[in-house]
């Protein structure tokens, strides 16, 4: 049966990337280009992984491009989680997104990671 | 699993439909070439993590997957991804330039203009039968099959042989489809003048027009039908010349459900003073549209290239930012490639989010000067956004502002908003990213 659970996980998918969750870990695969059209329910979405995880692995490793909107969430994502005591990290971030992060002045902050930290 | 029994063929299946090797997924995924072999042949299965990585690479947004996929077994990959069709090669005495339209939902309707060697072109429009959207993974098959084919030629093929290659793989495919096929060469090395072959399945006769043609081939522009119905012609031109080939269902609605009122509309356009009006705005009518549309322009000389797409749909976004890329590598370099595809990528989903409502026309042209790089990005839709945001944004236009020399944004223009981004080319740079 669909629930309202199902269909925003579907639409995470559908727009940044597939959702691993490992106990008190999410791992966000994000897509080849992440730039689909956002609203307040996909923020509340990517904002709600704080809520059930520990921490937030964002793996950029197959991920090209990912255009301004969705860059300025997902740095919302870290700085709320810093908040909260979750941690948020960027893995294997493609020197094009690392360099728009820089040009949007919200790269400060972000934990950027080259490989996984472990299990 | 998501990548089963069947989905181990599925995952050569969809490598295959977008041209990469085992090496270039192995890539993209993290593993070696050999485990990706073993996978594919059902020796090794990816565990859960490479599963989820195989299955974040392959599922981006190309369309076709599916039964047409399935049938790429033993045939060369198939370069979807590749580059666009509309990306034409450097350095060549003679130059074409493509304007290519379809539909915003487009469905069977579709062309490509693949360059082959010997400053000659390969042109194909392809009209699956039927209409609708559904039909968009077999077009998608067809084109990429021709300039799979077609780049796998060690010489330049002559226009018959790629039409009985063509019809061959249709039929073995059970694509029903009309084509239209032509081939554009140099008369002579270093000339402008060209040879022009032509044949077609279904097609109406394509518009061509420029007295200069007349002048030098006087049987110029006469079809034949040749046994098997098809229509044949092979004339040489001079220029200024334009060819334009047209879907019938495009031609039905320019002439109010008349194809000769089409064709005759867009004859007298050819030839009329406003001959320069934008292709999509001389498309425009008030008439609904009830079949799936395209309509390609070739012309001689760089003038600079443009496509038009549905800017809501992902897969021709992405394509279209691949295109951009290429056109920058080969024109600005390979260091600056990205950040200029980044640009156009906001201005993209700029003109999605505030131009449509998530769905509309858009215009991308690229112009090559010999000290820029222009892109220039055209929506036909209502600006919502006042010029106040366009100066102030944190988003886009702050990427785009980063990024190019300067960004032009042309408002409350009658067909929309024109966005103008302007990169400078330095031929050091290009020099040293070869």
């Amino acid at each position: 049966m669909s629930t309202d659970g199902d269909a925003d996980h579907s639409s995470l998918e559908q727009k940044l990337g597939t959702l691993a969750s490992d106990g008190s870990r999410a791992t966000v695969t994000l897509r080849l280009i992440v730039d689909e059209p956002r609203d307040a329910a996909t923020d509340r979405t990517v904002l709600s992984l704080l809520e059930t995880h520990d921490e937030v692995l964002l793996d950029f490793e197959a991920c090209e491009k990912v255009d301004s909107a969705w860059l300025r969430l997902l740095k919302r994502l870290s700085a709320e989680g810093e908040s909260q005591g979750v941690k948020v990290s960027w893995r294997a971030v493609a020197p094009i997104v690392r360099q728009t992060a820089d040009m949007l002045a919200i790269a400060e902050g972000i934990e950027f990671v080259d490989e996984t930290t472990g299990d | 699993m998501y990548y089963s029994a069947v989905g181990r063929s599925e995952i050569r299946a969809r490598r295959l439909e977008r041209g990469w090797t085992q090496a270039d997924l192995a890539a993209r995924v993290g593993v070696s070439q050999p485990m990706i072999s073993s996978i594919e042949q059902g020796r090794r299965s990816p565990g859960p993590d490479l599963e989820t990585r195989l299955e974040a690479v392959l599922a981006a947004n190309v369309p076709g997957a599916g039964s047409t996929a399935a049938k790429t077994r033993d045939r060369p990959p198939l370069p979807l991804e590749g580059p666009s069709p509309h990306e034409l090669p450097q350095g060549h005495p003679l130059s074409i330039s493509a304007t290519s339209w379809v539909r915003p939902e487009q469905g069977g309707d579709g062309h490509a203009v693949i360059p082959l060697r010997d400053e000659a072109w390969l042109i194909a429009a392809i009209d699956v039968a039927g209409h609708g959207r559904r039909l968009y993974p077999k077009l998608q098959y067809v084109l990429g099959w021709l300039r799979g084919w077609a780049n796998a030629q060690a010489s330049v093929p002559s226009v018959h042989s790629v039409a009985r290659r063509l019809e061959e793989e249709l039929a073995a495919s059970r694509i029903e489809a009309g084509w239209y096929l032509a081939l554009i060469q140099a008369a002579r090395a270093g000339s402008n003048e060209v040879l022009f072959g032509a044949v077609s399945s279904s097609y109406p006769e394509p518009l061509l027009f420029e007295g200069a043609m007349a002048r030098s081939v006087p049987s110029s522009g006469r079809w034949e039908i040749d046994a098997k119905g098809h229509s044949l012609s092979l004339v040489g031109l001079e220029p200024p010349w334009r060819l334009l080939i047209c879907s019938d269902g495009l031609l039905a609605r320019l002439g109010g459900g008349q194809e000769s009122g089409g064709l005759r509309r867009l004859r007298r356009w050819l030839r009329g003073a406003d001959r320069d009006r934008p292709l999509a705005e001389t498309l425009a009518t008030d008439q609904a549209v009830v079949d799936d549309e395209s309509a390609l322009l070739i012309e001689p000389g760089d003038n600079g290239t443009e496509i038009s797409f549905d800017v809501g749909d992902a897969a021709e976004r992405h394509r279209a930012i691949r295109w951009i890329e290429l056109a920058a590598r080969n024109r600005i370099g390979e260091a600056r490639a990205p950040c200029i595809g980044q640009a156009v990528l906001e201005a993209l989903t700029n003109a999605r989010d505030h131009a449509y409502e998530g769905s509309g026309l858009v215009t991308l042209r690229v112009f090559a000067g010999t000290s820029s790089f222009v892109v220039e990005v055209r929506d036909a839709g209502r600006d919502r956004v006042g010029s106040h945001v366009v100066s102030n944004s944190d988003g886009g236009f702050r990427i785009m502002r980063g990024v190019a020399a300067s960004v032009d944004v042309w408002k409350n223009h009658p067909q929309g908003t024109v966005v103008t981004l302007t990169f400078e080319r330095d031929p050091d740079e290009l020099e040293t990213s070869r």
